[in-house]
Protein backbone atom coordinates (compact mmCIF):
# COMPACT_ATOMS: atom_id res chain seq x y z
CA UNK A 1 0.00 0.00 0.00
CA UNK A 2 1.62 3.43 -1.15
CA UNK A 3 2.33 5.43 1.79
CA UNK A 4 -0.50 8.00 0.78
CA UNK A 5 -2.89 5.06 1.59
CA UNK A 6 -3.50 5.33 -2.13
CA UNK A 7 -4.41 1.56 -3.86
CA UNK A 8 -2.99 2.20 -6.80
CA UNK A 9 1.21 2.89 -6.99
CA UNK A 10 1.43 2.88 -10.39
CA UNK A 11 0.39 1.63 -13.44
CA UNK A 12 0.00 -2.18 -13.03
CA UNK A 13 1.59 -2.13 -9.81
CA UNK A 14 -1.17 -2.95 -7.59
CA UNK A 15 0.13 -3.61 -3.95
CA UNK A 16 -0.54 -7.61 -3.33
CA UNK A 17 -2.56 -6.70 -0.07
CA UNK A 18 -4.80 -4.51 -1.67
CA UNK A 19 -5.51 -6.84 -4.27
CA UNK A 20 -6.11 -9.25 -1.63
CA UNK A 21 -8.53 -6.71 0.47
CA UNK A 22 -10.16 -6.15 -3.27
CA UNK A 23 -11.00 -9.39 -4.12
CA UNK A 24 -12.38 -9.93 -0.86
CA UNK A 25 -14.51 -6.62 -1.27
CA UNK A 26 -15.50 -8.20 -4.53
CA UNK A 27 -16.19 -11.83 -3.45
CA UNK A 28 -18.50 -10.56 -0.10
CA UNK A 29 -20.59 -7.78 -2.37
CA UNK A 30 -21.25 -10.62 -5.27
CA UNK A 31 -22.25 -12.74 -1.98
CA UNK A 32 -24.29 -9.92 -0.67
CA UNK A 33 -26.19 -9.25 -4.18
CA UNK A 34 -26.95 -13.38 -4.36
CA UNK A 35 -28.03 -14.28 -0.61
CA UNK A 36 -29.06 -10.62 0.93
CA UNK A 37 -33.06 -11.39 -0.17
CA UNK A 38 -33.05 -14.45 1.32
CA UNK A 39 -31.46 -14.26 4.86
CA UNK A 40 -34.00 -10.78 5.00
CA UNK A 41 -36.65 -12.73 4.08
CA UNK A 42 -35.68 -15.47 6.64
CA UNK A 43 -35.32 -12.87 9.28
CA UNK A 44 -39.03 -11.10 8.48
CA UNK A 45 -40.00 -15.12 8.71
CA UNK A 46 -38.80 -15.05 12.51
CA UNK A 47 -41.35 -11.87 13.12
CA UNK A 48 -38.41 -9.02 12.90
CA UNK A 49 -39.62 -5.73 11.85
CA UNK A 50 -38.66 -4.99 7.97
CA UNK A 51 -35.88 -2.11 9.19
CA UNK A 52 -34.43 -4.12 11.66
CA UNK A 53 -34.35 -7.43 9.26
CA UNK A 54 -32.70 -4.84 6.89
CA UNK A 55 -30.07 -3.73 9.25
CA UNK A 56 -29.43 -7.39 10.55
CA UNK A 57 -28.79 -8.25 7.28
CA UNK A 58 -26.29 -5.58 6.37
CA UNK A 59 -24.66 -6.59 9.53
CA UNK A 60 -24.53 -10.04 9.34
CA UNK A 61 -22.53 -9.87 5.86
CA UNK A 62 -20.24 -7.00 7.31
CA UNK A 63 -19.07 -9.76 10.11
CA UNK A 64 -18.64 -12.14 6.98
CA UNK A 65 -16.24 -9.67 6.10
CA UNK A 66 -14.42 -8.89 8.90
CA UNK A 67 -14.25 -12.55 9.31
CA UNK A 68 -12.72 -13.38 5.82
CA UNK A 69 -10.27 -9.70 6.41
CA UNK A 70 -8.95 -11.74 9.65
CA UNK A 71 -8.25 -14.68 7.99
CA UNK A 72 -11.04 -16.99 9.37
CA UNK A 73 -11.57 -20.57 7.09
CA UNK A 74 -15.38 -20.28 6.63
CA UNK A 75 -16.24 -23.66 4.65
CA UNK A 76 -20.39 -23.17 4.13
CA UNK A 77 -20.56 -19.17 4.00
CA UNK A 78 -24.42 -19.09 3.69
CA UNK A 79 -25.28 -21.19 6.80
CA UNK A 80 -22.62 -18.77 8.45
CA UNK A 81 -23.89 -15.79 7.43
CA UNK A 82 -27.50 -17.32 8.96
CA UNK A 83 -26.04 -18.41 11.75
CA UNK A 84 -24.79 -14.43 12.36
CA UNK A 85 -28.17 -12.77 11.19
CA UNK A 86 -29.99 -15.41 13.65
CA UNK A 87 -27.96 -14.47 16.31
CA UNK A 88 -28.19 -10.88 16.00
CA UNK A 89 -32.12 -11.01 16.09
CA UNK A 90 -31.79 -13.03 19.04
CA UNK A 91 -29.81 -10.82 20.71
CA UNK A 92 -31.55 -7.79 20.06
CA UNK A 93 -35.36 -9.81 20.59
CA UNK A 94 -34.55 -12.05 23.76
CA UNK A 95 -37.81 -13.82 22.57
CA UNK A 96 -38.36 -13.93 19.07
CA UNK A 97 -41.87 -13.02 17.94
CA UNK A 98 -44.48 -16.20 18.79
CA UNK A 99 -46.62 -14.98 15.75
CA UNK A 100 -45.17 -15.09 12.19
CA UNK A 101 -44.90 -12.82 9.89
CA UNK A 102 -48.92 -11.89 9.01
CA UNK A 103 -49.54 -12.24 5.07
CA UNK A 104 -52.14 -10.70 3.60
CA UNK A 105 -54.84 -11.72 1.55
CA UNK A 106 -53.74 -13.47 -1.83
CA UNK A 107 -54.74 -14.34 -4.77
CA UNK A 108 -53.97 -18.13 -5.03
CA UNK A 109 -52.46 -19.04 -7.80
CA UNK A 110 -55.17 -21.61 -9.46
CA UNK A 111 -57.08 -22.06 -13.06
CA UNK A 112 -60.84 -22.51 -12.50
CA UNK A 113 -62.89 -20.69 -9.68
CA UNK A 114 -63.38 -23.58 -7.62
CA UNK A 115 -59.73 -24.53 -8.08
CA UNK A 116 -59.25 -21.01 -6.85
CA UNK A 117 -61.55 -21.50 -3.97
CA UNK A 118 -59.85 -24.57 -3.13
CA UNK A 119 -56.52 -23.39 -3.06
CA UNK A 120 -57.36 -20.15 -1.06
CA UNK A 121 -59.13 -22.52 1.44
CA UNK A 122 -56.01 -24.39 1.62
CA UNK A 123 -53.76 -21.85 1.03
CA UNK A 124 -55.95 -20.11 4.38
CA UNK A 125 -55.22 -23.37 6.51
CA UNK A 126 -51.63 -23.47 5.72
CA UNK A 127 -50.81 -19.91 6.81
CA UNK A 128 -52.99 -20.42 10.02
CA UNK A 129 -51.25 -23.76 10.93
CA UNK A 130 -47.76 -22.13 10.20
CA UNK A 131 -48.66 -19.12 12.09
CA UNK A 132 -49.30 -21.65 15.15
CA UNK A 133 -45.84 -22.69 14.90
CA UNK A 134 -43.81 -22.52 17.63
CA UNK A 135 -40.78 -19.56 16.77
CA UNK A 136 -38.55 -23.09 16.51
CA UNK A 137 -40.73 -25.01 14.30
CA UNK A 138 -40.88 -22.48 12.04
CA UNK A 139 -37.56 -21.55 12.05
CA UNK A 140 -36.12 -25.22 10.78
CA UNK A 141 -39.55 -25.36 8.54
CA UNK A 142 -38.22 -22.62 6.51
CA UNK A 143 -35.00 -23.36 6.88
CA UNK A 144 -35.24 -27.02 5.24
CA UNK A 145 -37.17 -25.49 2.56
CA UNK A 146 -34.06 -23.41 1.78
CA UNK A 147 -32.38 -26.08 1.11
CA UNK A 148 -30.03 -26.67 4.27
CA UNK A 149 -29.25 -30.50 6.29
CA UNK A 150 -30.43 -30.99 9.86
CA UNK A 151 -26.91 -30.59 10.72
CA UNK A 152 -27.06 -27.27 9.15
CA UNK A 153 -29.67 -26.23 10.79
CA UNK A 154 -28.88 -27.74 14.07
CA UNK A 155 -25.12 -25.19 13.06
CA UNK A 156 -27.52 -22.46 12.63
CA UNK A 157 -30.15 -22.05 15.80
CA UNK A 158 -28.42 -23.93 18.23
CA UNK A 159 -30.35 -27.44 19.08
CA UNK A 160 -28.94 -31.09 17.99
CA UNK A 161 -29.49 -32.26 14.53
CA UNK A 162 -32.10 -34.63 16.53
CA UNK A 163 -33.91 -32.08 17.68
CA UNK A 164 -34.26 -30.57 14.58
CA UNK A 165 -35.81 -33.80 13.35
CA UNK A 166 -37.82 -33.34 16.13
CA UNK A 167 -38.95 -29.71 15.22
CA UNK A 168 -39.73 -30.67 11.96
CA UNK A 169 -41.65 -33.86 12.72
CA UNK A 170 -44.13 -31.82 15.16
CA UNK A 171 -44.03 -28.87 12.23
CA UNK A 172 -45.39 -31.20 9.58
CA UNK A 173 -47.34 -33.20 11.52
CA UNK A 174 -49.15 -29.74 12.28
CA UNK A 175 -48.99 -28.37 8.70
CA UNK A 176 -50.72 -32.42 7.91
CA UNK A 177 -53.41 -31.85 10.29
CA UNK A 178 -54.25 -28.46 8.98
CA UNK A 179 -54.47 -30.11 5.31
CA UNK A 180 -55.96 -33.50 5.94
CA UNK A 181 -58.31 -32.78 9.74
CA UNK A 182 -55.61 -35.58 11.09
CA UNK B 1 -46.63 -55.52 7.03
CA UNK B 2 -43.17 -55.95 5.75
CA UNK B 3 -41.38 -58.90 7.05
CA UNK B 4 -38.18 -56.47 7.18
CA UNK B 5 -39.07 -54.33 10.33
CA UNK B 6 -40.68 -55.39 13.43
CA UNK B 7 -42.80 -52.20 13.49
CA UNK B 8 -44.45 -49.36 12.13
CA UNK B 9 -42.02 -47.10 11.81
CA UNK B 10 -42.51 -43.46 13.59
CA UNK B 11 -43.14 -40.21 11.97
CA UNK B 12 -40.16 -38.52 12.68
CA UNK B 13 -38.18 -42.03 10.90
CA UNK B 14 -40.61 -41.62 7.39
CA UNK B 15 -39.54 -37.61 7.97
CA UNK B 16 -36.02 -38.42 8.01
CA UNK B 17 -36.57 -40.75 5.12
CA UNK B 18 -38.51 -37.97 3.21
CA UNK B 19 -35.17 -35.15 3.81
CA UNK B 20 -32.67 -37.49 2.75
CA UNK B 21 -31.49 -37.71 6.75
CA UNK B 22 -31.60 -41.72 7.02
CA UNK B 23 -28.71 -43.36 5.61
CA UNK B 24 -27.57 -46.97 5.68
CA UNK B 25 -28.78 -50.57 6.74
CA UNK B 26 -31.92 -48.72 8.75
CA UNK B 27 -32.52 -46.63 5.20
CA UNK B 28 -32.82 -49.85 3.32
CA UNK B 29 -34.61 -51.87 5.96
CA UNK B 30 -37.14 -48.65 6.32
CA UNK B 31 -37.75 -48.97 2.70
CA UNK B 32 -38.08 -52.50 2.15
CA UNK B 33 -40.94 -51.92 4.82
CA UNK B 34 -42.55 -49.07 3.16
CA UNK B 35 -42.32 -51.43 -0.04
CA UNK B 36 -44.74 -54.00 1.56
CA UNK B 37 -46.75 -51.63 3.93
CA UNK B 38 -49.84 -49.63 2.53
CA UNK B 39 -50.55 -48.00 5.81
CA UNK B 40 -47.15 -46.32 5.75
CA UNK B 41 -47.11 -45.51 2.60
CA UNK B 42 -50.06 -43.62 2.92
CA UNK B 43 -48.56 -42.07 5.99
CA UNK B 44 -45.88 -40.86 4.04
CA UNK B 45 -47.28 -39.90 1.45
CA UNK B 46 -49.65 -37.63 3.32
CA UNK B 47 -46.40 -36.15 4.48
CA UNK B 48 -44.91 -35.73 1.61
CA UNK B 49 -48.40 -34.38 0.00
CA UNK B 50 -47.99 -31.73 3.78
CA UNK B 51 -44.51 -30.63 2.77
CA UNK B 52 -45.01 -29.80 -0.91
CA UNK B 53 -48.70 -27.94 0.53
CA UNK B 54 -46.28 -26.32 2.52
CA UNK B 55 -43.42 -25.53 -0.50
CA UNK B 56 -46.03 -24.25 -2.52
CA UNK B 57 -47.72 -21.44 -0.09
CA UNK B 58 -44.12 -20.74 0.67
CA UNK B 59 -43.28 -19.58 -2.80
CA UNK B 60 -46.46 -18.59 -4.34
CA UNK B 61 -47.98 -16.52 -1.12
CA UNK B 62 -45.84 -16.22 1.40
CA UNK B 63 -42.51 -14.91 0.00
CA UNK B 64 -44.33 -13.13 -2.42
CA UNK B 65 -46.24 -11.18 0.48
CA UNK B 66 -43.00 -10.07 2.06
CA UNK B 67 -42.24 -6.58 2.83
CA UNK B 68 -39.28 -5.05 0.79
CA UNK B 69 -36.54 -3.79 2.33
CA UNK B 70 -37.70 -0.12 3.76
CA UNK B 71 -34.42 1.19 2.28
CA UNK B 72 -32.51 0.55 -0.92
CA UNK B 73 -29.74 -2.08 -0.11
CA UNK B 74 -26.08 -0.80 0.70
CA UNK B 75 -22.95 -0.68 -1.71
CA UNK B 76 -21.51 -3.32 0.86
CA UNK B 77 -18.41 -3.09 -1.02
CA UNK B 78 -18.07 0.75 0.48
CA UNK B 79 -19.35 -0.46 3.90
CA UNK B 80 -16.39 -3.15 4.07
CA UNK B 81 -14.24 -0.06 2.60
CA UNK B 82 -14.66 1.89 5.58
CA UNK B 83 -14.18 -0.82 8.03
CA UNK B 84 -10.86 -1.43 6.32
CA UNK B 85 -10.18 2.52 7.00
CA UNK B 86 -11.72 2.79 10.88
CA UNK B 87 -10.25 -1.06 11.21
CA UNK B 88 -12.79 -1.67 13.57
CA UNK B 89 -13.72 -4.93 13.81
CA UNK B 90 -17.81 -4.66 14.23
CA UNK B 91 -19.99 -2.22 12.06
CA UNK B 92 -19.19 1.51 13.20
CA UNK B 93 -21.10 3.34 12.21
CA UNK B 94 -23.09 5.30 15.35
CA UNK B 95 -26.32 4.80 15.14
CA UNK B 96 -25.82 0.91 15.40
CA UNK B 97 -23.54 1.32 18.52
CA UNK B 98 -26.34 3.87 19.63
CA UNK B 99 -29.23 1.13 18.92
CA UNK B 100 -26.99 -1.48 20.81
CA UNK B 101 -26.66 0.77 23.67
CA UNK B 102 -30.11 1.44 24.07
CA UNK B 103 -31.15 -1.85 23.52
CA UNK B 104 -28.77 -3.48 26.20
CA UNK B 105 -30.00 -0.45 28.58
CA UNK B 106 -33.92 -2.07 27.84
CA UNK B 107 -32.82 -5.57 28.49
CA UNK B 108 -31.63 -4.64 31.75
CA UNK B 109 -34.63 -2.46 32.21
CA UNK B 110 -36.38 -5.75 31.31
CA UNK B 111 -34.43 -7.96 33.16
CA UNK B 112 -34.44 -6.23 36.40
CA UNK B 113 -38.35 -6.40 36.03
CA UNK B 114 -38.63 -9.95 35.82
CA UNK B 115 -36.39 -10.39 38.47
CA UNK B 116 -38.55 -8.23 40.61
CA UNK B 117 -42.10 -10.14 39.90
CA UNK B 118 -40.39 -13.42 40.41
CA UNK B 119 -41.78 -14.64 43.70
CA UNK B 120 -38.27 -15.38 45.05
CA UNK B 121 -37.48 -11.70 44.15
CA UNK B 122 -33.77 -11.37 44.94
CA UNK B 123 -34.08 -7.68 44.21
CA UNK B 124 -35.44 -6.04 46.90
CA UNK B 125 -38.48 -3.13 46.12
CA UNK B 126 -37.14 0.50 47.20
CA UNK B 127 -39.02 2.28 48.83
CA UNK B 128 -38.45 5.29 47.58
CA UNK B 129 -37.02 6.69 44.45
CA UNK B 130 -33.81 8.06 46.38
CA UNK B 131 -33.51 4.36 47.19
CA UNK B 132 -33.54 3.66 43.89
CA UNK B 133 -30.28 5.84 43.56
CA UNK B 134 -28.09 3.94 45.67
CA UNK B 135 -24.60 3.92 44.76
CA UNK B 136 -22.81 1.25 43.12
CA UNK B 137 -20.42 1.06 45.74
CA UNK B 138 -23.41 -0.01 48.47
CA UNK B 139 -23.59 -3.15 45.83
CA UNK B 140 -27.49 -3.39 45.63
CA UNK B 141 -28.64 -0.66 43.04
CA UNK B 142 -25.31 0.13 40.32
CA UNK B 143 -26.16 3.09 37.93
CA UNK B 144 -27.73 1.99 34.82
CA UNK B 145 -30.20 -0.61 36.86
CA UNK B 146 -33.37 0.06 36.69
CA UNK B 147 -36.56 0.20 39.21
CA UNK B 148 -39.86 -0.49 39.03
CA UNK B 149 -42.74 0.50 41.09
CA UNK B 150 -45.49 -1.62 41.83
CA UNK B 151 -48.28 -0.81 44.02
CA UNK B 152 -48.36 -1.53 47.42
CA UNK B 153 -50.27 -4.98 48.64
CA UNK B 154 -53.18 -2.98 50.14
CA UNK B 155 -53.37 -1.18 46.65
CA UNK B 156 -53.29 -3.95 45.13
CA UNK B 157 -57.43 -4.70 43.66
CA UNK B 158 -59.26 -7.74 44.44
CA UNK B 159 -59.48 -9.31 41.30
CA UNK B 160 -56.86 -8.80 38.82
CA UNK B 161 -57.86 -7.16 35.43
CA UNK B 162 -56.82 -8.97 32.06
CA UNK B 163 -53.35 -8.00 30.98
CA UNK B 164 -54.41 -6.89 27.80
CA UNK B 165 -57.34 -4.49 28.44
CA UNK B 166 -54.96 -2.97 31.78
CA UNK B 167 -52.37 -2.49 28.43
CA UNK B 168 -55.05 -0.45 26.48
CA UNK B 169 -55.95 1.58 29.88
CA UNK B 170 -51.77 2.11 29.81
CA UNK B 171 -51.61 2.87 25.90
CA UNK B 172 -54.62 5.43 25.90
CA UNK B 173 -52.59 7.01 29.38
CA UNK B 174 -49.64 7.34 27.51
CA UNK B 175 -51.20 8.44 24.36
CA UNK B 176 -53.74 11.73 26.36
CA UNK B 177 -49.94 12.68 28.19
CA UNK B 178 -48.55 12.87 24.88
CA UNK B 179 -45.78 10.31 25.65
CA UNK B 180 -46.38 7.87 22.58
CA UNK B 181 -44.29 10.30 20.31
CA UNK B 182 -41.30 9.36 20.25
CA UNK B 183 -40.20 9.47 23.66
CA UNK B 184 -37.85 6.18 25.14
CA UNK B 185 -41.26 4.63 26.89
CA UNK B 186 -42.14 1.16 26.05
CA UNK B 187 -44.96 -1.09 27.08
CA UNK B 188 -44.97 -4.61 27.70
CA UNK B 189 -46.32 -7.91 29.61
CA UNK B 190 -44.11 -9.66 31.71
CA UNK B 191 -45.28 -13.04 33.15
CA UNK B 192 -49.07 -11.31 32.69
CA UNK B 193 -48.06 -7.92 34.28
CA UNK B 194 -48.31 -4.93 32.25
CA UNK B 195 -44.72 -2.92 32.71
CA UNK B 196 -44.06 1.00 31.08
CA UNK B 197 -39.98 0.81 30.64
CA UNK B 198 -38.78 4.11 30.29
CA UNK B 199 -35.05 5.17 29.37
CA UNK B 200 -33.37 8.75 30.80
CA UNK B 201 -36.15 10.25 31.52
CA UNK B 202 -36.28 14.15 32.99
CA UNK B 203 -37.05 13.87 36.93
CA UNK B 204 -40.14 15.40 36.07
CA UNK B 205 -41.18 13.93 33.02
CA UNK B 206 -40.90 10.44 34.58
CA UNK B 207 -42.70 10.96 38.23
CA UNK B 208 -45.63 12.37 35.71
CA UNK B 209 -45.75 9.34 33.82
CA UNK B 210 -45.16 7.21 36.85
CA UNK B 211 -47.74 8.58 38.58
CA UNK B 212 -50.12 8.03 35.65
CA UNK B 213 -49.13 4.55 34.87
CA UNK B 214 -49.54 3.57 38.68
CA UNK B 215 -52.92 4.86 38.72
CA UNK B 216 -53.79 2.35 36.77
CA UNK B 217 -54.56 -1.18 38.91
CA UNK B 218 -52.54 -3.65 37.67
CA UNK B 219 -49.99 -1.56 35.85
CA UNK B 220 -46.34 -1.11 37.12
CA UNK B 221 -43.75 1.19 35.95
CA UNK B 222 -39.37 0.55 35.61
CA UNK B 223 -37.32 4.07 35.32
CA UNK B 224 -34.17 3.25 33.60
CA UNK B 225 -31.88 5.33 35.01
CA UNK B 226 -28.60 6.46 32.46
CA UNK B 227 -25.58 6.55 34.41
CA UNK B 228 -24.51 10.07 35.00
CA UNK B 229 -22.42 11.99 32.47
CA UNK B 230 -18.89 11.97 33.43
CA UNK B 231 -16.07 12.70 30.83
CA UNK B 232 -14.80 10.35 28.15
CA UNK B 233 -17.46 7.77 28.99
CA UNK B 234 -20.22 9.80 27.40
CA UNK B 235 -20.92 9.14 24.47
CA UNK B 236 -21.02 12.29 22.09
CA UNK B 237 -23.56 12.61 19.21
CA UNK B 238 -21.46 14.18 16.23
CA UNK B 239 -23.44 16.73 13.94
CA UNK B 240 -21.14 17.30 10.89
CA UNK B 241 -21.25 20.70 9.80
CA UNK B 242 -22.96 20.12 6.11
CA UNK B 243 -24.45 22.53 4.10
CA UNK B 244 -27.82 21.82 3.41
CA UNK B 245 -28.51 20.77 -0.42
CA UNK B 246 -31.05 23.58 -0.89
CA UNK B 247 -29.38 25.92 1.34
CA UNK B 248 -28.22 28.67 -1.83
CA UNK B 249 -31.79 28.23 -3.17
CA UNK B 250 -33.59 28.81 -0.32
CA UNK B 251 -31.44 31.80 0.42
CA UNK B 252 -31.94 33.75 -2.41
CA UNK B 253 -35.41 32.89 -1.90
CA UNK B 254 -35.95 34.68 0.89
CA UNK B 255 -32.78 37.27 0.85
CA UNK B 256 -31.39 36.08 3.69
CA UNK B 257 -29.71 32.94 5.91
CA UNK B 258 -31.62 33.71 8.52
CA UNK B 259 -35.29 33.15 6.31
CA UNK B 260 -33.46 30.12 4.93
CA UNK B 261 -32.46 28.63 8.62
CA UNK B 262 -36.06 28.88 9.61
CA UNK B 263 -37.28 27.47 6.50
CA UNK B 264 -35.59 24.41 7.03
CA UNK B 265 -35.91 24.10 10.74
CA UNK B 266 -39.62 24.60 10.25
CA UNK B 267 -39.45 21.67 7.44
CA UNK B 268 -37.39 19.43 10.18
CA UNK B 269 -39.54 19.85 12.95
CA UNK B 270 -43.23 19.34 10.47
CA UNK B 271 -40.61 16.32 9.31
CA UNK B 272 -40.02 14.78 12.98
CA UNK B 273 -44.18 15.59 14.04
CA UNK B 274 -44.85 13.52 10.63
CA UNK B 275 -42.75 10.57 11.80
CA UNK B 276 -43.89 10.21 15.37
CA UNK B 277 -47.42 10.20 14.40
CA UNK B 278 -46.79 7.85 11.49
CA UNK B 279 -44.85 5.24 13.90
CA UNK B 280 -47.35 5.62 16.29
CA UNK B 281 -50.04 5.27 14.95
CA UNK B 282 -48.19 2.13 12.80
CA UNK B 283 -47.15 0.56 16.55
CA UNK B 284 -50.73 0.50 17.85
CA UNK B 285 -51.28 -1.56 14.54
CA UNK B 286 -49.06 -3.88 15.03
CA UNK B 287 -49.75 -4.52 18.79
CA UNK B 288 -53.54 -4.79 18.61
CA UNK B 289 -54.30 -5.56 14.87
CA UNK B 290 -56.33 -9.36 15.00
CA UNK B 291 -56.55 -9.31 18.77
CA UNK B 292 -59.00 -10.05 20.15
CA UNK B 293 -60.76 -6.55 22.10
CA UNK B 294 -64.11 -5.94 24.22
CA UNK B 295 -65.78 -3.32 21.79
CA UNK B 296 -64.59 -0.51 23.93
CA UNK B 297 -61.07 -1.01 24.34
CA UNK B 298 -60.96 -1.84 20.42
CA UNK B 299 -62.85 1.83 20.09
CA UNK B 300 -60.02 3.40 22.38
CA UNK B 301 -57.49 2.37 20.25
CA UNK B 302 -59.25 2.98 17.46
CA UNK B 303 -59.53 6.48 18.66
CA UNK B 304 -56.12 6.69 19.30
CA UNK B 305 -55.03 5.90 15.65
CA UNK B 306 -57.55 8.38 14.55
CA UNK B 307 -56.08 11.20 16.40
CA UNK B 308 -52.47 10.44 14.80
CA UNK B 309 -53.47 10.05 11.45
CA UNK B 310 -55.42 13.11 11.53
CA UNK B 311 -52.57 14.96 13.03
CA UNK B 312 -50.10 13.15 10.54
CA UNK B 313 -52.51 14.72 7.74
CA UNK B 314 -52.89 18.24 9.27
CA UNK B 315 -48.96 18.40 9.13
CA UNK B 316 -48.55 16.66 5.95
CA UNK B 317 -50.72 19.08 4.75
CA UNK B 318 -48.92 22.01 6.10
CA UNK B 319 -45.82 20.71 5.01
CA UNK B 320 -46.91 20.28 1.44
CA UNK B 321 -48.07 23.79 1.51
CA UNK B 322 -45.19 25.17 3.04
CA UNK B 323 -42.90 23.76 0.55
CA UNK B 324 -44.88 24.72 -2.10
CA UNK B 325 -44.32 28.61 -1.41
CA UNK B 326 -40.85 27.89 -2.53
CA UNK B 327 -41.28 25.07 -4.76
CA UNK B 328 -43.63 24.59 -7.20
CA UNK B 329 -45.45 21.40 -7.65
CA UNK B 330 -45.84 19.34 -10.49
CA UNK B 331 -49.08 17.78 -10.98
CA UNK B 332 -49.08 14.08 -9.87
CA UNK B 333 -51.38 11.59 -9.31
CA UNK B 334 -53.22 11.43 -6.14
CA UNK B 335 -52.34 9.61 -2.76
CA UNK B 336 -52.44 6.09 -2.62
CA UNK B 337 -52.76 6.13 1.04
CA UNK B 338 -51.49 2.26 1.19
CA UNK B 339 -48.13 2.28 2.00
CA UNK B 340 -47.88 4.73 4.09
CA UNK B 341 -45.13 3.18 6.48
CA UNK B 342 -42.73 2.68 3.37
CA UNK B 343 -43.32 6.60 2.38
CA UNK B 344 -43.18 7.75 5.92
CA UNK B 345 -39.60 5.92 6.11
CA UNK B 346 -38.78 7.27 2.58
CA UNK B 347 -39.72 10.62 3.57
CA UNK B 348 -37.66 10.49 6.70
CA UNK B 349 -34.33 9.90 4.69
CA UNK B 350 -35.59 12.94 2.49
CA UNK B 351 -35.93 15.33 4.63
CA UNK B 352 -32.67 14.58 6.43
CA UNK B 353 -30.92 14.67 3.60
CA UNK B 354 -32.27 17.58 2.06
CA UNK B 355 -32.86 19.63 5.04
CA UNK B 356 -30.78 18.52 8.15
CA UNK B 357 -27.86 17.53 6.22
CA UNK B 358 -27.55 13.71 6.54
CA UNK B 359 -25.68 11.80 3.30
CA UNK B 360 -27.57 10.82 0.28
CA UNK B 361 -26.22 9.61 -2.91
CA UNK B 362 -29.20 11.40 -4.43
CA UNK B 363 -29.42 14.94 -6.19
CA UNK B 364 -31.09 17.74 -5.43
CA UNK B 365 -33.62 17.86 -7.97
CA UNK B 366 -34.00 13.83 -7.12
CA UNK B 367 -34.89 14.61 -3.68
CA UNK B 368 -37.03 17.21 -4.10
CA UNK B 369 -39.18 15.32 -6.67
CA UNK B 370 -39.34 12.46 -4.38
CA UNK B 371 -40.43 14.39 -1.54
CA UNK B 372 -43.11 16.25 -2.90
CA UNK B 373 -44.13 12.68 -4.48
CA UNK B 374 -44.03 11.28 -0.97
CA UNK B 375 -45.51 14.01 1.00
CA UNK B 376 -48.94 13.40 -1.64
CA UNK B 377 -48.85 9.43 -0.81
CA UNK B 378 -48.39 11.07 2.95
CA UNK B 379 -51.35 13.07 2.61
CA UNK B 380 -53.81 10.29 2.49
Amino acid sequence: MASDGSAKTGENAWPFEWLVTNDVHSRVAAFFVERRDEIYGYLLSLGIRPAEAQEFTNDAFLKYYVALREGQSIHNPRAWVYAVAHNLALKHHSTLSERALPVEVFDAPAETPESIALERERFGQLRRAVENLSPQQRSCLHLRAEGFRYREIARILGPSPSTVGEFLQRAVKNIRKAIYGW
Amino acid sequence: MGGNIERHPDLAELLDLLNGEASGPASRTLQRHLDGCWHCRKERNEMEASIDAFVRYRESVWLPSLPPPPRSWPDIGVLCAELDQSRVPVPARPWLVWRAVAAGFLAIAVAAAIVAFLPYGRVSEPASKEAAAIPAASGRAPQGISTTEKRTPAEEPLSSPSPLLVEVQVVRALHEAGADLGESIEVGTIEGVVVVNAIGLEADRAAAIRALVLAIPGARFALLQLPSVSGESAPVTTVLPRPILFGNRLSSHFGSDTGRDEFANAVVDLGDAITARAYAWNKLEERFAGVALPAAARQSIRDIQDTHRTRLRERAMALRNLLATVFPEPPLPGPTGRTLMRATREFDELVSAGFAGARSSLTDAEILGRLQTVIQELSF
